[in-house]
């Protein structure tokens, strides 16, 4: 008897502590720019600020502390909801580094690009507003027992922090979400729907730019290659320096001549860039990779840090990536990486026209052209 | 082209001599001095864990790039799996990445050895009971490259 009064009395004074640390703590946003189009990406500044005597520990998952992790705004485009489209975490319990400590008075900025997080693709008014809700929101230090205690056993207090949404116009033409396909052939633009994960307007732009001039650079690979036969493609510089000898067979002797394969790959590659349903994550940051894929997942490409930097064309370039990635889905080329670089894959195409054809540096290399031989 | 791959592995004597050239190729560098073992190590729900063990086998440092290695984990098809006589396909990623930085570099000294344990389940849709053939042996092309070949039939533990 005497233990659930002892509980009970806790817990109205844990409910206090909460209500009382949420009312203290303030959220404030602003754009950081007055004109904003389409072509730009959206950068907005979070500002926190504890208002109490006491420091006051708020959850970094609800904040900018390690980039947005979740859907923390509202936000709406002409009064239709805008969907968030960031990353979302799968969490257990959070534990104490998870926490941010705010100092009696202290207020801390975070600056957020809200285009790769939500769809700024289309001009409109957006209304953007911040908006933490959760039970683990705040943690007042002096109660961090009691804390442990409400999350077992008694009745606990579910603590919102919300800012007043601000209101901006975002001018421009909208950023094609369908890739458009080459103007002589007609194909069904249902299958050409594109969708972006955390992949700003600037990137969403990148993208689409280099996506065509993949498939050019792709088709015209098709055309260099179906154009030519065994014969004239043994003396030519460009097939040689990339995939070695042309004419030795890709499996026994009834199976077809490597610049077959080669052939059948590129058209393949040309037909899923033109053709196929795809999508991009922009989610990867790390700078020694330009973009990785899943083989067995067409048609998901994601793209890393070193993509940003590439140029459009040449070598290593943000289409040639394009064709790099598209080439290693099994649905297309199912290549492998047995060389990575100019020099490796042109080993290759000398010690191993097996592995040279089947190499995604190689189709690559192949199509980029750089410096040019014929 | 996975599918062609026992082809190619029955046809190597075939070849023209290609394969003995990419053998020259990287074994150039320091790093045939590296062997490898692969074992079975317990494993809980939703697991099949793999553990790999590099070993330096010389009086000298050896220093190796670890992209296409266990240790960089699923970030390219470095080994060949197979259940039943049947390859099975990788379903994890495949990156194009950059020049190697320092941090792509693992270096051991005299005698040392280092392992890694992986969850095969992360990229291979593996049958828990049957036994399995792990492969490793470098098909990277790169100098830096280590020129390791271990080969083991794990049951799962």
């Amino acid at each position: 008897m005497k233990r659930r009064l002892l509980i009970s009395a806790l817990s109205s004074a844990i409910f206090v502590a909460n209500t009382a640390s949420a009312a203290q703590v303030s959220a404030q946003i602003n754009f950081l720019s007055s004109l904003l189009t389409t072509e730009g990406d959206i950068h907005v500044e979070l500002v926190l600020t504890n208002h109490d005597n006491s420091p006051v520990k708020v959850l970094k998952w609800y904040t900018a502390a390690d980039g947005v992790q979740g859907n923390i705004f509202n936000i709406t485009r002409d009064g239709e909801p805008v969907e968030y489209t960031g990353a979302l975490y799968k969490r257990t319990a959070p534990s104490e580094n998870d926490y941010q400590m705010l100092k009696p008075g202290q207020s801390i900025n975070y600056s957020i690009e809200l285009s790769s997080l939500y769809n700024f693709a289309l001009p409109g008014e957006y209304r953007v507003q911040y908006q933490a809700n959760s039970l683990h929101l705040f943690k007042a230090p002096q109660n961090e027992h009691m804390q442990s205690l409400k999350n077992n056993a008694v009745p606990f207090a579910y603590s919102a922090l919300r800012s007043t949404a601000i209101s901006t116009w975002v001018t421009g033409d909208p950023i094609a979400e369908t890739i458009a396909a080459n103007s002589t052939v007609t194909y069904n633009t249902q299958t050409l729907a594109t969708s972006y994960t955390s992949c700003s307007n600037t990137q969403k732009n990148t993208i689409n730019s280099a996506w065509s001039s993949a498939k050019n650079m792709s088709a015209s690979a098709t055309g260099y290659l179906s154009s030519r036969s065994t014969t004239q493609l043994k003396t030519a510089p460009r097939y040689k320096t990339w995939f070695g000898d042309p004419s030795i067979r890709v499996g026994a002797f009834w199976s077809p001549k490597a610049h077959e394969r080669v052939e059948e790959n590129f058209s393949d590659i040309t037909d899923a860039i033109k053709n196929k349903p795809l999508s991009f994550d922009c989610g990867c940051t790390s700078s020694g990779t330009f973009a990785y894929v899943y083989p067995n997942q067409p048609y998901k490409v994601y793209f890393c840090g070193a993509f940003w930097n590439a140029s459009r064309t040449g070598t290593d370039s943000q289409a040639g990536t394009i064709i790099h990635e598209v080439s290693h889905f099994n649905a297309v080329a199912g290549t492998d990486d047995h060389a990575y670089g100019h020099y490796g894959a042109k080993n290759l195409a000398i010690s191993n026209v097996r592995k040279a054809i089947e190499n995604a540096d190689s189709y690559e290399y192949f199509a980029e052209n750089t410096p040019q031989q014929n | 082209m996975m599918v062609y791959r026992s082809f190619i592995v029955g046809l190597v004597l075939l070849a023209s001599g290609c394969d003995q050239n990419m053998k020259n190729l990287i074994g150039l560098g320091s790093n045939s001095s590296l062997t490898c073992t692969i074992k079975s190590t317990k494993s809980g729900d939703n697991q099949y864990l793999v553990t790999f063990i590099f070993t330096n086998t010389t009086n000298e440092p050896v220093r190796f790039l670890k992209w296409h290695t266990p240790f960089e984990g699923w970030w390219s098809q470095f080994l060949h799996v197979e259940q039943s006589g049947v390859e099975l396909l990788y379903q994890g990623p495949m990156a194009k990445r950059a020049k190697p930085t320092e941090h792509d570099y693992i270096e051991l000294a005299a005698h040392e050895h280092r392992s890694i344990t992986l969850n095969l389940l992360n990229a291979y849709d593996v049958a828990l009971s049957s036994p399995t053939t792990i492969t490793l042996s470098s098909e990277l092309s790169h100098p830096d490259s280590p020129n390791i070949d271990c080969s083991m039939i794990l049951v799962r533990q």
